[in-house]
């Protein structure tokens, strides 16, 4: 009788670790539109259902390719921003600290609507 | 093992509640539109939100009128301070457009009823109609309003939305609410913050869909209202006529202005201020939009113009908190 008690006791526990794990795998929210600005100033904004290539006034180059986003070609040192790879979820960025720019993932989520 | 057990469902549970404070979803119909909020903290707060919205629809006219229409020269109505308040703004606004937005258009919008049209009215009733709307014969006093002529009236419902909306807020606060976005047929007031982030509202674009929106504004603590001839509409050989009517002609505004958005913690203010703008179309209705901000009675307001050919132009006091997030329009 005991026993039995403590394997359900432990099933329980593994459907519930197994629950929390769960959240954390989730896929993330994909993310609509992508915002590029330059220091702090919104440049392009583009819908990822489209692909495009947005060419920046600094020579920086941001594809944007089934759904996912990355700067293919940046004219700043270090090139960590092209390093960054592809974002396609929201809220994720890439940053180009030298040149002050950043590639930002936006979702649908708003709390309201007006108009 | 008890211990351990109860520990895990209570951690597990922490995490699948996303750490969010519980939310309340209220609906109710007034102003003969469905009002809705979204709210945080707080108890019953459904139920406060109902009964308030059902108030403040009957607290701008001492007898509960959403709309009155004189049935005799010199017929009076009794008004609150706040309808004294609104008639103050809506005067200025009348002499400040030179009569084409004028508060008194009721029976013209009656005349039109856009809403259920299916073809405009005949020049000769136009014509008529326009006798009965003249902002400039009312009298005002703190406490009534006397029209001139018999048929003249005013349909208190068309400000009511955007100042129903601020009432509902003030009660929902006093009855605890934390944070909320309330919504009045598309007029929208806020308060408080999810989580310390503010609150991120759509703004509806003028060409899209109902639920699509051209970008988002994070802000909190105000009320947004934009105004433009998408909203209500019917066509008629080919032309549209739409609810935004130009009180010095009779019929519905030309205007360069898809859409006009004011943020002003007045939501009454907000809800007149789009309108008169978007009469006024880009140019004119940006001066008016600076003279404003510098005429007493008027409360600080930032705006959202959206023109025809699709630029986006933002006043400067917003500008930071207002995201473009359709590539079919451009930031001016
Ligand atoms: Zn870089």
């Amino acid at each position: 009788m005991r026993e039995k008690v403590k394997i359900w006791d432990f099933v329980l526990i593994a459907i519930l670790v197994a629950l929390c794990l769960s959240v954390w795998f989730l896929p993330k929210e994909q993310g609509n539109t992508v915002s590029i600005s330059v220091d702090g100033t919104v440049v392009a904004v583009k819908n990822l259902d489209q692909d495009a290539v947005v060419d920046l006034s600094d020579g920086t180059q941001v594809l944007v390719e089934n759904r996912t986003v990355r700067v293919v070609h940046s004219t700043c040192p270090d090139h960590l921003c092209e390093q960054m790879g592809k974002i396609s979820a929201c809220g994720q960025v890439i940053l180009c600290v030298p040149n002050r720019i950043s590639v930002e993932i936006r979702g649908e989520g708003v709390d309201g609507l007006v108009g | 093992m008890k211990r351990i057990l109860c520990l895990l469902c209570a951690v597990c549970l922490f995490f699948l509640s996303g750490c969010s404070a519980r939310t309340t979803e209220a609906q109710t119909w007034a102003y003969d539109t469905l009002c809705t909020a979204t709210l945080w903290g707080g108890t019953d707060l459904a139920a406060v939100f109902s009964s308030a919205a059902a108030q403040g629809q009957s607290l701008l006219s001492e007898d509960g009128l959403k709309q009155f229409t004189a049935s005799r020269d010199g017929d009076a109505l009794q008004i609150s301070s706040d309808l004294f308040k609104i008639l103050n703004q809506a005067g200025i606004l009348y002499t400040m457009t030179d009569g084409v937005f004028d508060l008194t258009v009721a029976p013209l919008s009656e005349l039109w009823s856009v809403n259920t049209a299916t073809r405009p009215p005949d020049g000769q009733s136009v014509e008529e109609c326009l006798d009965l709307v003249d902002f400039s014969s009312l009298t005002v006093t703190e406490s009534s309003l006397t029209f001139a002529k018999k048929g003249m009236g005013i349909d208190i419902g068309s400000v009511g939305k955007g100042y129903g909306a601020d009432y509902t807020v003030t009660a929902l606060k006093n009855a605890g609410a934390t944070a909320g976005i309330v919504s009045f047929g598309g007029n929208v007031a806020l308060f408080g913050t999810k989580d310390g982030t503010p609150f991120r509202v759509g703004i509806r674009d003028p060409k899209g869909e109902a639920s699509e929106y051209f970008g988002v504004l994070s802000v909190t603590d105000t009320s947004i209202v934009t105004s433009g001839a998408y909203e209500r509409y019917f066509e008629y050989t080919e032309t549209v006529y739409h609810h935004l009517l130009d009180a010095t002609t009779g019929y519905p505004r030309q205007s360069d202005l898809l859409s006009v958005t004011v943020i002003c913690a007045d939501g009454a203010q907000a809800d007149m201020m789009s309108t008169a703008l978007w009469l006024m179309g880009s140019e004119k209705g940006w001066a008016l939009y600076e003279t404003l901000q510098k005429t007493e009675g008027f409360l600080p307001a930032e705006v959202i113009f959206v023109l025809e050919d699709h630029t986006v132009r933002v006043s400067d006091g917003i500008r930071e908190n207002f995201t473009l997030t359709s590539d079919e329009y451009t930031l001016d």
